[in-house]
């Protein structure tokens, strides 16, 4: 009758908890500092990484992923897999659209289309209002 | 007030064989509707991807103006109100029904916090006209984009706010029910699957923040 199986005894206890709240505030921190320092195109990679770390800590020990079945394990890892699907196949689109054009470079996807300069509603708007 | 309420109630549903079973089911379920929300912010954070690739200035531009400490302070009660939440299902698993009413309500309170933190954050944007509308007006930055930018910052922000205020509602209704006494060791699932619900939302704004606030600090 008891369901014994997701004790706490299964999970870890109160230390685990602290650990990794303090992890996640430093791994916060962490990201904070490194956002001001300029490393050009890796910033995003930085950025990304911890956050998928952090996520990854929050899964693990906070949703107690670590003691789960396999099934469920495979769930999140199906979401995940879904999410790389949509984000990967779509900038497969959009990083190679310039690919062969004679534009090349500036036009990686069209940095300034030429119709959004030409009426600029918003600012005429925000002109009156000022 | 407890009585009538603990003796009418009965923990196990009579399709599932034993109460191990149903909370199987339970957290298959509860993932499985997390699942369709991972995919379900994917899809802002997809167009948030490509419209920061479209216009990188603007959207430096936009984060520069967020307000980088708000926004820590923001994550670190979030942060806590996850641990609070795992301590909340850590109790009751022991069947420590009062220290379980006491961490569901530091969460709730955390959370309001957090919502009151984000909605002083908003009031700033009413007021000095960033609300992606007819009156939209950035300072410092003229060019295409920056409206993108606030829209899905709004798009974002807004739907995660909408999340905690939802989380925020079901958590006074479990925390009644755990005063009641409907929870025990035996079967204490609703509070577990809500903490899985509450530790997604923490998990989302850990993306939030550093994507919205932090990217293109450095230039």
């Amino acid at each position: 009758m008891s369901a014994h199986s997701h004790d706490s005894q299964h999970h870890g206890g109160i230390g685990i908890y602290v650990i990794i709240l303090t992890a996640l505030l430093v791994l916060t921190a962490v990201t904070v500092w490194a956002a001001f320092i300029d490393f050009g195109r890796f910033n995003t990679v930085i950025a990304l990484a911890i956050a998928f770390f952090k996520a990854t800590l929050v899964m693990l020990f906070f949703m107690h992923l670590k003691g789960s079945s396999g099934l469920l394990k495979l769930f999140v890892l199906s979401a995940f897999a879904f999410l790389a699907v949509l984000i990967g196949m779509t900038l497969n689109d959009y990083a190679t659209r310039h690919w062969g054009s004679q534009l090349e470079k500036d036009s990686w996807i069209t940095r300034s289309p030429h119709h959004y300069a030409d009426a600029p509603a918003s600012s005429a708007n925000a002109a009156q209002h000022h | 007030m407890s009585t009538a309420n603990t003796k009418k109630f009965e923990p196990l549903q009579h399709h599932f064989a034993n109460l191990n079973q149903q909370y199987e089911c339970a957290s298959l379920g509860m993932w499985l509707f997390l699942v369709t929300e991972i995919l379900f912010f994917g899809g802002i954070f997809l167009a948030y991807t490509i419209y920061r690739e479209m216009y990188p200035d603007a959207f430096a531009a936009g984060s520069h103006h967020l307000s980088i400490l708000l926004g820590c302070i923001n994550t670190a009660v979030l942060i806590s109100s996850s641990f609070t939440m795992v301590m909340a299902v850590h109790t009751a698993r022991l069947g420590k029904k009062h220290a379980t009413t006491w961490f569901l309500l530091l969460t709730l309170i955390l959370g309001c916090v957090f919502l009151g933190i984000k909605a002083v954050e908003y009031t700033e944007k009413f007021t000095h006209h960033l609300v992606p509308n007819n009156t939209f007006h950035f300072e410092g930055f003229d060019g295409p984009g920056i409206r993108i930018f606030y829209s899905i910052y709004f798009a974002l922000t807004g739907l995660h706010a909408l999340h905690m205020v939802i989380g925020a509602v079901i958590l006074v209704i479990i925390m009644i029910q755990n005063m009641q006494g409907r929870f025990s060791a035996e079967y204490n699932s609703p509070i577990d699957m809500f903490g899985l619900y509450w530790h997604f939302v923490d998990i989302v704004w850990i993306f939030l923040f550093p994507l919205l606030y932090l990217l293109g600090r450095h230039a």
